[in-house]
């Protein structure tokens, strides 16, 4: 697990109890597990790691798991702070360089 | 080869000079070199015959021989060779009326201007489909940029009709007005040439917008062969493995666009393209995040690194450079970490444990009594782990200073409980420990009733089942245990000799075990109160009761002589009782009840009573022996077989066993049980034909895949080599290296393959 627990379910890591669970619960309706089996095994998997002031003193105690390349992707991917769109002038370039590798059917 | 070369050898092939043949010959050749595609040498013969004789019939076939050439250059790519053929056909045919081909050879070679020409003029001669695919490719053209294009193109034609709706839309979007540029692109129509451009704009607002798994949906619309697909595809893409290869592959402007459709910074690329190697070890992969952590929000990159620290002690230093210093605590956490997963070094982990446990003892708030806690219960946890097995009391000092800080932790005092029950006063003190944090644990209280009863404050031991069966009044447990504590405290003041205060305990008993989980146990006890104080009559009527609860006449008659024992009952009602036992004997069994004459016997001796059933029970052995003649299920054989086994019971196992082995012959447990009970248990020496037997039936289990057997097989040998003399014959050297072998090959794995449990 890359991400931690509290960022999957988007608290801060001082949130008491009740807060994760609501955080959890608003989780699960936006992955309810029918439709987003993976992503709600995440939010299951984080709340069960975080539910307690113990769980969440022994996550930070003995957390020892290494970095996950996918979850490293996905959190360069959402930290990056990129532009909002590509440029007009970037679309067209590109447009221009692939036209040129496009060859119509000769018959 | 060089060309002029290939040429030559080519002319030789022809057979020289050819072109001395007839023309009605050379007319032949030429069509031959069409049919078998060789356009050139077919040209070549039409050229020369046109020359020879122009006559028409020449024109039509060169032209022919020429087009071929075009299309065969043109499908291997080769546009701008074949756009030069094209016009030396044209220069000889005309008019040619080839127009869409020449259109599609300008455009596939880029003489965009042209082609817009062309267009221009031929347009209307096209077929639909060619003219469709044409005209999208103008539009392409135009959007990517060419202001020359737009006045060469027919202002009415389809590419400029809708291109400025086209342009705009593109503007609006990249200065993100989302609705304007849904706005113009709902002006252009499904059959424009934009369709493409339209869909491809819509993905790419999902895309970039709120909704990026959507994205998918109008961007799949865009077909492979659209010039607009580059723009469409990577909207497509919702996996991030996609993502990644489609960075990965991208190079130049296309990495560029990419970047933008994801929304990452071109760092943010080169990092997620470079994770792949940098993943090859833990190392590469910390440096490169160090290297690249700009690419990253500053606190992941971070804290990224910092999750690589117990796995990379030696790059603190540079950690620490870059993100700042860590505390005490923290670097003797991350050393034993380092010792728990890399060296596996258990003792130094421990070590590094305590030294940071230290670093808490200037402060003093609530959570670090939680750390605390947890770190002496890892510590704890880690002592057990050590392969040897001499921390025992490491482990409990452990955990006992753990309660220290988090005193109501039920699984600790849960682990305290079961790891002191063999020392009667460190389980009581463990569970009053307990007991005094969780009172009303359903778990503890069970602990603190066996821990009462095992001391015989069965009382106390009732008091805390009452407790607890308020809490649990379905705990059936809690409820057993209950139940044994009235019998037990009953057995204690009969044998007092307070007979009327017993008499009461057992009448509670009987009332509290109303789903009869003592198979009329409590109704016999009662009924052994009446007997002693002389009330016969209501003794019988008890015992009557109990033989219905108990579900057999053996398993009634069991407990009453077991009972008997236990109150210390006369020796002439013992006697007496024993004999009416033992005139079981000479009834004749029924299948049923040796299952339920044994579970009884089970009952007794879970409740520590052992001592006193298993004499009665010995005085069924003609009984029992009996019950082994009738037919019995291999598991029931075997249950009934091990019930025996256990409590040394040789008269009915041998009976048992030796049935058994009839109904099964292929069981090599049940020859096992026979020979066992033969030798009493490896008392008696061992016969030449018993050892024989043996050593087949371990071959046997072998084959069989027993390990079980086997081992018990070899247990009950070793026991007789070393134990006893070996009565048959002296072996020879030769025999006794086999035995050897047989004996312990097994050991040293000689003989069988890794599954092998010894």
């Amino acid at each position: 697990m890359m991400k931690t627990p509290f960022e999957i379910l988007q608290i801060d890591e001082n949130t008491a109890d009740p807060a994760i669970k609501k955080a959890y619960l608003a989780g699960v309706k936006k992955y309810p597990p029918e439709r987003f089996p993976s992503e709600f095994q995440k939010i299951r998997a984080a709340y069960e790691a975080i539910k307690t002031a113990e769980d969440r003193t022994a996550f930070k105690l003995f957390h020892k798991e290494l970095p996950d390349k996918q979850e490293l992707i996905e959190m360069a991917l959402a930290a990056s702070g990129g532009p909002d769109h590509p440029d007009p002038k970037l679309i067209k370039k590109v447009l221009a360089e692939n036209i040129k590798g496009i060859k119509l059917p000769v018959e | 080869m060089s060309k002029k070369k290939a040429r030559k050898k080519k002319k030789k092939k022809d057979g020289g000079d050819i072109y001395k043949l007839p023309p009605k010959v050379l007319a032949k050749r030429a069509e031959q070199h069409t049919e078998a595609g060789d356009f050139s040498r077919a040209i070549e013969i039409y050229k020369h015959l046109a020359k020879k004789e122009p006559a028409k019939e020449w024109t039509v076939e060169i032209k022919s021989a020429y087009r071929g050439r075009v299309l065969q250059l043109a499908g291997k790519g080769m546009h701008c060779e074949a756009l030069a053929i094209f016009d030396n056909m044209a220069a000889i045919s005309k008019p040619l009326n080839e127009h869409s081909l020449h259109l599609t050879l300008l455009l596939n070679s880029a003489h965009y201007l042209k082609a817009a020409k062309v267009y221009g003029e031929h347009a209307s001669s096209m077929d639909k489909e060619n003219r469709g695919r044409v005209d999208t490719f103008f539009a392409a053209l135009l959007i990517s940029g060419n202001p020359e294009l737009a006045q060469a193109l027919p202002v009415d034609s389809p590419p400029m009709a809708h291109y400025n709706f086209a342009l705009a839309a593109l503007d609006s979007y990249a200065a993100g007005e989302y609705e304007q540029t849904e706005k113009s692109l709902s002006k252009i129509p499904f059959k424009s040439p934009y369709k493409d451009l339209r869909f491809a704009l819509k993905a790419m607002i999902l895309r970039t917008g709120s909704e990026p798994d959507k994205a998918a949906g109008p961007a799949g619309k865009v077909l492979q062969d659209s010039p607009f697909y580059c723009l469409a595809a990577p909207c497509a893409l919702t996996s991030d493995e996609k993502i990644i290869a489609a960075l990965s592959s991208a190079k130049g402007i296309n990495l560029d666009y990419l970047a933008g459709i994801y929304k990452i910074t071109l760092k943010t690329a080169s990092f997620i393209t470079g994770l792949d190697k940098a993943f090859e070890s833990m190392d590469r992969l910390f440096n490169f995040i160090m290297s690249h952590y700009t690419a990253l929000d500053s606190k992941i990159a971070a804290r990224l690194c910092y999750h690589l620290l117990p796995h990379l002690p030696d790059k603190i230093k540079k950690y620490e450079k870059t993100f700042g210093s860590l505390s005490g605590f923290e670097l003797n956490r991350l050393k034993a970490l380092n010792c728990e997963i890399v060296n596996n070094n258990l003792p130094s982990a421990i070590t590094f444990w305590r030294q940071a446990l230290k670093n808490f003892e200037q402060i003093k708030n609530e959570n670090n009594n939680l750390t605390r806690a947890l770190i002496l219960r890892h510590i704890a946890g880690l002592t057990e782990k050590m392969p040897e097995n001499s921390f025992h009391d490491d482990i409990i000092e452990s955990l006992e200073q753990s309660l220290e800080f988090v005193p109501d932790h039920k699984p600790t005092h849960l682990k305290l409980i079961e790891m002191s029950r063999n020392e009667k006063e460190d389980f009581q003190h463990a569970v009053d420990r307990a007991l005094k944090v969780l009172p009303k644990d359903i778990d503890i209280l069970l602990a603190a009733i066996e821990a009462a009863a095992s001391k015989k404050a069965f009382k106390k031991a009732g008091r805390l089942a009452a407790i607890l069966l308020k809490i649990d009044p379905i705990n059936t447990r809690g409820r057993t245990l209950l139940i044994n504590a009235h019998l037990n405290h009953g057995r204690k003041l009969a044998r007092a000799g307070k007979l009327v205060l017993a008499g009461k305990e057992f009448e509670e008993a009987v009332s509290l075990d109303r789903s009869n989980f003592s198979a009329g146990v409590p109704c016999i006890c009662f009924g052994m109160t009446a007997l002693l104080e002389d009330d016969n009559k209501a003794g019988r009527e008890l015992f009557k009761k109990g033989n219905r609860l108990a579900g057999s006449e053996a398993a009634a008659r069991l407990a009453v002589a077991t009972e008997a024992r236990l109150m210390q009952a006369p020796g002439k009602l013992r006697k007496k009782l024993d004999d009416e036992l033992k005139a079981l004997n000479k009834h004749m069994p029924v299948q049923e009840n040796i299952s339920i004459l044994l579970n009884q016997a089970q009952r007794y001796i879970k409740d520590n009573q052992g001592a006193f059933i298993l004499p009665a029970l010995n005085l069924l052995t003609p009984y029992l022996k009996k019950c082994a003649k009738l037919g019995f299920s291999r598991d029931e054989f075997q249950g009934h077989c091990k019930f025996f086994h256990e409590h040394d019971m040789f008269g009915p196992l041998k009976a048992f066993a030796a049935s058994a082995e009839k109904y099964f012959p292929d069981a090599p447990i049940f020859v096992y049980y026979r020979i066992y009970a033969m030798t009493q248990g490896g008392r008696k020496d061992l016969s030449e034909h018993s050892f024989n037997q043996l050593d087949n039936a371990c071959d046997q289990a072998e084959a069989q895949r027993d390990f079980k057997t086997m081992e018990l097989i070899n247990e009950l040998l070793h026991r007789d080599l070393f134990g006893h003399n070996f009565s048959g014959p002296m072996p020879s050297p030769g025999d006794l290296m086999d035995i050897f072998n047989a004996f312990f090959g097994s050991f040293q794995g000689d003989d069988f393959d890794d599954e092998n449990p010894f």
